[in-house]
């Protein structure tokens, strides 16, 4: 007897509960922007993992997907016994499925307590220092995947479907490499700025707007100032 | 006669938008004002948009205040779209707003190309934050930050020099690229 039901009825979490003494294919079909994946477990360790019929053996990303997975609501599985022995069997990875589990609790628990200072997911970002910055584990990981993309400014939402995370670990962690001053908030003033003088992309804290020369007639903004100028006197 | 420019005021609920729209515009103020769902401090709140104008030489500028709540932030960028400048204010004695103006300041300053200026208010009171250290918060020049009285119409004008001074430093000719693209009530 199968067993299979829905993410709906299931969280992630409990299946892999139920599963963890067990060793065969879990299948999900329609979970998230995933058409299909098939996780190769055996006895609480993730060996494989195909990605809409591609073998994925980047274990990092394997990991990210199955924080991704862990936050679904909604997409149907089902769990088929193989034997351990079975050629069936993917071998490309070994990760401890209840370790990743508990990474997303920890990412719940970020997520709750920075909530209300994280940016916009359209919000878009980029590099804020040209020094090189220590960072651990997981964040250096993805510093050394975001910073190509950073370059040009990009937003989390983009960044998320870029390097297949979690959308909410990428706001974690521009958060986290902007508080450190690695990014900032991209102004596209600057931008526009920048291009104008032929210094774009500029690496760096937000320079100092450096003008075109002003002509030599009263333009429409100094009329205006004139104006207001004008009307404060009274007051 | 000539063709408006516009301007828009953001900022979280109770920042003291549509008041400085008020202290401001030389015609009555048209808001959107509606009875506030949930708990956000007043009874009622802008839904949609307050609209102004203030004449300078000559020239119409329209006053544009956003709604303060995000459920409305597609309204931000509309707004913000051919905009002279955007002036993003909050409350100095509620520095529990200042991660949301931040969010505000940052959604619509990293998507379009608007010279903008943040306001803080309610300096008239004594417990209230500095401009130089709500600057230091949103990581700004101090130039990029002043404090005012949205209900003194003095501090508000000294607010829109300060923007417009903003503008004039970044592109002496950005009012004149504007001319046409917004074409509102013309």
């Amino acid at each position: 007897m199968a067993v299979f039901g829905n993410l709906t009825e299931f969280p992630l979490l409990e299946v892999f509960g139920m599963l963890e003494q067990r060793t065969g294919v879990l299948r999900f079909a329609r979970a998230g922007r995933y058409q299909a994946l098939e996780l190769h477990l055996n006895k609480g360790s993730l060996q494989g993992l195909l990605v809409n019929g591609l073998v994925m053996r980047d274990g990092e990303t394997a990991k990210n997907i199955l924080i991704e997975l862990s936050g679904l609501r909604d997409g149907q599985f089902e769990f088929q016994r193989i034997p351990e022995t079975s050629s069936e069997l993917l071998n490309d990875l070994a990760i401890h499925v209840n370790g990743v589990m508990l990474r997303r609790a920890t990412l719940d628990d970020e997520w709750n307590q920075y909530k209300h200072s994280l940016p916009d997911v359209e919000t878009r970002f980029t590099l804020a220092s040209e020094e090189l910055i220590w960072l651990d584990g997981d964040l250096q990981a993805f510093w050394s995947r975001a910073e190509p993309l950073l370059e040009y400014g990009i937003n989390a939402q983009v960044l998320s479907e870029r390097l297949s995370l979690d959308l909410r670990l990428v706001q974690i962690y521009l958060f986290k490499l902007r508080s450190i001053g690695v990014v900032r908030p991209a102004r596209r003033i600057q931008e526009v700025a920048d291009i104008r003088s032929g210094q774009f992309p500029a690496r760096g804290r937000a320079s100092v707007l450096v003008p075109p020369p002003a002509p030599s007639k009263p333009t429409l903004v100094s009329r205006l100032l004139g104006a207001l100028r004008l009307l404060r006197k009274p007051a | 006669m000539s063709q408006p420019l516009k301007i828009v005021i953001s900022g979280p609920v109770g920042a003291g938008k549509t008041t400085l729209i008020q202290s401001l515009s030389e015609i009555p103020v048209v808001n959107t004002d509606e009875l506030a769902t949930e708990n956000i401090g007043k009874a009622t709140t802008t839904v949609a948009l307050d609209f102004g104008m203030l004449t300078l030489d000559g020239i119409p500028i329209h006053l544009f205040g956003t709604p303060g709540q995000d459920r409305f932030d597609f309204m931000w960028e509309i707004l913000c779209e051919g905009a002279l400048g955007l002036l993003v204010l909050v409350a100095g004695d509620r520095p529990q707003d200042f991660p949301h103006a931040r969010r505000i300041l940052e959604f619509i300053t990293s998507r379009i190309a608007v010279p903008f200026l943040v306001g803080v208010t309610r300096q008239d009171l004594s417990r209230v934050w500095e401009p130089e250290d709500v600057a230091e918060y949103f990581d700004l020049n101090a130039d990029s930050v002043i404090g005012l009285n949205a209900t003194s119409t003095t501090s508000s004008l000294l607010a829109t020099v300060r923007l417009l001074e903003l503008v004039q430093a970044y592109d002496p000719l950005y009012a004149e690229g504007l001319q046409g693209k917004y074409t509102f009530g013309a």
